[in-house]
């Protein structure tokens, strides 16, 4: 657990939704923004683009496109439970399809960080398109591994 | 003619191209995202398909490694997966996904990735399928594995 104080970790999580939105090409690309962030949970939304559907012209998100912003998600949880710079990269990642995701809708994907260890940090999290009933259309598990040195840490 | 109809009609005629020609363009063109991503359908050996992801900078996950995104690599996995399984069914289903796991083996470098898939098994209802994610190695002839996935689908009667 971190043992920075509350002021410097509200700059930290600054700084990770700054680098989790513009500062990964990938996310950039795919207009990724952060809605939350905090040391016990952190919500993500994509927006829904023609080029991200299934199949043309078809109705659904490509699953590729939530795998995207579940592996995100989850990646800014563990950075921000850890609440300080550090080199994180996803060890596993499982994703379940619950339902097909519409078009024309926002996606969003809450991830909790929910056990931090010396070296590996394990993630549990839900993807959601309405906001109001939160139906899940994808849960995943996932877990990270932690690196001591914050040489190549990217932010 | 709904949208799901004509957007199936799309990956079925992919598949006939390919399977009639070899040509893959209307194939990745019926999947907007594959599109996306750079995806392309190559030969390779006997029989076989193999998928290739040209680096390109949108796919960076860390720019100081470099590295591809997870995202990235995961993305153009579930996409190989499918369109395999596409290419490997009779006409009338296609495939939907229903779960996807991966492994991250090591950091994916900025350079081109290649995807494998093997079908474990193919039921009349289910199918699961592993994928392996390569990356050709610094000055050598021989590739290594950057992630490792698999996937199972539902074979849902093509409308």
């Amino acid at each position: 657990m971190s043992l920075a104080s509350d002021s410097d970790s509200a700059q930290f999580h600054a700084r990770l939704r700054n680098h989790y939105t513009q500062k990964i090409p990938f996310s950039a690309a795919l207009g990724i923004e952060v809605e939350t962030i905090d040391a016990s949970r952190c919500c993500l939304r994509i927006p829904c683009r023609d080029t991200f559907m299934t199949t043309a012209g078809g109705d659904t998100v490509h699953n590729g496109i939530i795998t995207a912003l579940i592996d995100s998600t989850c990646g800014c949880a563990v950075a921000a439970r850890i609440g300080h710079p550090e080199r994180i990269a996803t060890l596993d990642l499982r994703v379940d399809y619950l339902r097909p995701a519409q078009s024309q809708t926002e996606l969003f994907c809450e991830a909790v960080c929910h056990s931090v260890a010396s070296n590996i940090a394990f993630v549990r999290a839900t993807v959601w398109q309405v906001e109001e009933d939160k139906q899940p259309i994808a849960t995943a598990v996932a877990t990270f591994m932690r690196s001591a040195s914050t040489a190549k840490a990217a932010l | 003619m709904d949208a799901s109809t004509r957007s199936t009609q799309a990956l079925a005629q992919g598949r006939d191209r390919w399977h009639e020609h070899g040509n893959s363009t209307a194939l990745v063109k019926a999947v907007p995202y594959a599109t996306w991503l750079g995806v392309q359908v190559k030969a390779y050996e006997a029989d076989d398909i193999e998928f290739v992801m040209p680096y390109g900078d949108k796919l960076v996950g860390n720019f100081q490694l470099p590295a591809l995104h997870g995202g990235a690599i995961a993305g153009f996995m579930e996409v190989s997966a499918t369109l395999y399984l596409l290419l490997k069914l009779e006409k009338n289903r296609v495939p939907r996904c229903v779960d996807f796991s991966i492994d991250y083996l090591r950091s994916a470098a900025a350079v081109d990735t290649r995807a494998h898939c093997i079908v474990q098994r193919l039921g009349l209802r289910v199918a699961s399928l592993r994928v392996d994610a390569l990356q050709a190695r610094p000055n050598s002839e021989h590739s290594r594995t950057v992630a490792t996935a698999r996937a199972h689908f539902l074979l849902e009667a093509a409308p």
